[in-house]
């Protein structure tokens, strides 16, 4: 009897730990979502399934790699500041790279160092944007990772992916192919592949 | 069995007296194991494991089609579900092994399945590590206010997978120090079943658990010196053999201490009696300010005193014969690793020994006609052979003819053994 006493109001007190933490993570991103700038990056497909977390398309972005200064140290896999602009064609391109978060106006986010060219001329720097997945049912995965080669292979229809970004931190919003959202053309693909069945 | 009928109808027909009886149901009800029925504990666990990757599994499907408000919404059900089994646990049956156990188990199991949910409605990149420290964290206080053993492996395992996750696996390597405090974290629940669970499963599976947790991650120190690591886990080898040989009324296929113990330090043995790994160390200039201050040498250091403080405890209690042969290899090792440095003897000295340990097991097995212990013996030198065949220059009939004087002392030895045997039981 002594121990239910203890143990239920420090059950609850965990309980409430428990949810606090999934809370917390929905709260951040939405509020990157609400507030954020938004952002249009240009993509590139495969479609490898996570054990945990269902299927996802794994994007791969044009603008990914910026001129650095090989004075400095740069590892691989480090995490870096990406200050960012806008082209003519209104995509977002880096536009430079910093180890510590830059005293700028612009706007930037948080990346990892995907690679290092430092034999190219001049040496280049490769980045790992922290927004390369996007999960979709696992039905739907395999169709629209076929949707984006396509989309890719014919280069008058453009793919990119819409990205808020607040602070630093980046959430995906959706992947655009063409004009439409890649969950709407998978859906009307696979609407009427039953039609035709 | 009923045996209060019995026992009444016994003290009616006054064959027995009421003492009597009473003595013979305390007996019985003494003799009775305190855990439950062991049947409805298993398919309890089983069945909350089968229903908790069940709900991972649907969720990995993604439900598109619902709006993102819902999907958050299904997030938290199995959680809160969990959370809830749990309470009603804590307060109706707190006495219950199978609805702790089984609870706890979905709740555990629940926690990565919102987690994952979440990352997936909002695609959230993340790194595998990342998600199970998050997870392993949360579901720590599980084990211990729900007292769940099952939870308790699950812990280990998570842990002992973010840490090869991070220092094996993943590219760039880092170390990953929180693997210590994440393993300490869980020796007062051991502690806690030693004491109070000695002869449970939740026990038994612990003892192999934590010992083959840290075998796998103790390499996660490594970071330059990998020649090191050889001292750090032929000293951690000889502890956890001394821990086994602690327990000494566990069965043999209970004490994974000693058991790894023994297989890893001879795994070890073999890797040393190879001449490459001698010539590299004595081609390697270590320079001995960047090998002193090196996580490897610190480790070797640390585990090297406790196991020698333990070793000399162990010495001074109990008598020498007693102690497993293989819990004097690691002060050996360290001593020929030492001389190893400098000259090309280590690996003459490293057969030897392994040589030897083999005799004493077939002369013990001998002795003793005890036919697990010889054949023991003879593994350990047939193995030495095996690998000695890999790295000579010998032609392949002398090979072959060496397999064979092997093979067929295998067989005399069995059968002088058996025929001694059976001469006895006559």
């Amino acid at each position: 009897m002594k121990n239910k006493k203890i143990f239920i109001p420090l059950f609850i007190l965990v309980a409430l730990i428990q949810l606090y933490i999934p809370a917390k993570m929905i709260m951040e991103q939405e509020k990157i979502l609400d507030e954020g700038q938004t952002f249009k990056f240009k993509t590139q497909p495969i479609d490898p399934t996570d054990p945990f977390r269902g299927k996802y398309i794994v994007l791969n972005y044009e603008a990914n790699s910026v001129v650095i200064d090989t004075s400095k140290q740069w590892n691989y896999g480090d995490e870096i500041y990406v200050t960012l602009s806008q082209n003519k064609e209104g995509f977002t391109e880096p536009v430079d790279v910093f180890k510590d978060k830059p005293e700028t106006l612009e706007p930037f986010i948080i990346a990892r160092i995907g690679g290092i060219h430092d034999y190219e001329k001049p040496p280049t720097l490769r980045i790992e944007y922290p927004f390369d997945r996007y999960y979709m049912e696992e039905s739907m995965a395999p169709v629209a990772e076929t949707v984006h080669r396509e989309s890719q292979r014919d280069s008058l229809v453009e793919s990119y992916s819409v990205i808020k970004i607040l602070n630093g931190e980046a959430v995906l919003e959706d992947v655009i192919v063409g004009n439409k959202s890649i969950k709407e053309i998978v859906k009307e693909r696979q609407a009427k592949s039953n039609q035709d069945d | 069995m009923n045996i209060n009928i019995n026992l009444k109808e016994l003290t009616e027909k006054e064959v027995i007296s009421d003492e009597i009886a009473d003595n013979i149901r305390n007996y019985y009800d003494s003799k009775k194991p305190e855990s439950p029925n062991r049947l409805i504990l298993a398919f309890s666990i089983l069945g909350s494991l089968l229903v908790g990757s069940g709900i991972i599994l649907i969720i990995a499907h993604n439900w598109d089609e619902f709006s993102k408000f819902t999907r958050t919404v299904f997030a938290f059900l199995p959680l809160v579900t969990g959370q809830l089994a749990c309470l009603f646990t804590l307060a109706k049956k707190p006495d219950s092994h199978s609805w702790r156990e089984a609870s706890a188990v979905f709740l555990f199991l629940s926690i990565g399945a919102t987690i994952s949910l979440v990352s997936q409605i909002y695609h959230i990149e993340g790194e595998l590590s990342g998600f199970l420290l998050i997870w392993v964290l949360l579901g720590l206080p599980i084990v211990y206010l729900m007292k769940s053993s099952i939870t308790s492996l699950f812990y280990i395992i998570g842990f002992t997978w973010y840490a090869c996750e991070l220092s094996y696996w993943n590219y760039p390597t880092t170390p990953s120090y929180l693997y210590w405090p994440l393993l300490l974290a869980i020796i007062p629940w051991y502690v806690y079943l030693f004491r109070s669970r000695e002869n449970s499963n939740g026990f038994y599976f612990h003892n192999w658990f934590i010992p083959l947790s840290i075998s796998i991650c103790l390499g996660t120190v490594s970071q330059r010196y990998e020649e090191l690591l050889f001292l750090s886990y032929i000293c951690y080898f000889g502890l956890i053999i001394l821990i086994g040989n602690q327990f000494k009324n566990l069965k043999p296929r209970n004490n994974g201490f000693e058991i790894l113990g023994v297989i890893g330090s001879l795994v070890v043995l073999y890797f040393l009696s190879f001449d490459e790994f001698w010539s590299h160390l004595r081609s390697e200039n270590f320079s001995f300010d960047g090998v002193s201050t090196s996580t490897e040498a610190f480790t070797s250091l640390i585990l090297l005193i406790i196991s020698a403080a333990f070793l000399s405890w162990k010495i001074k209690t109990t008598k020498i014969k007693e102690l497993p042969y293989f819990s004097f290899v690691f002060p050996l090792v360290v001593l020929i690793y030492l001389i190893g440095l400098y000259s090309p003897i280590a690996v003459f000295l490293i057969n030897i020994l392994i040589l030897i340990l083999g005799v004493i097991y077939v002369n013990d097995g001998a002795k003793k006609d005890h036919l697990v212990i010889m054949n023991f013996g003879m593994s350990i030198i047939a193995f030495l052979a095996i690998f000695r065949f890999f790295d000579s220059d010998l032609p392949f009939y002398i090979r072959g003819g060496l397999f064979v004087i092997v093979g067929a002392s295998f067989f005399a030895a069995n059968y002088f053994v058996l025929k001694r045997k059976s001469k006895n039981e006559k």
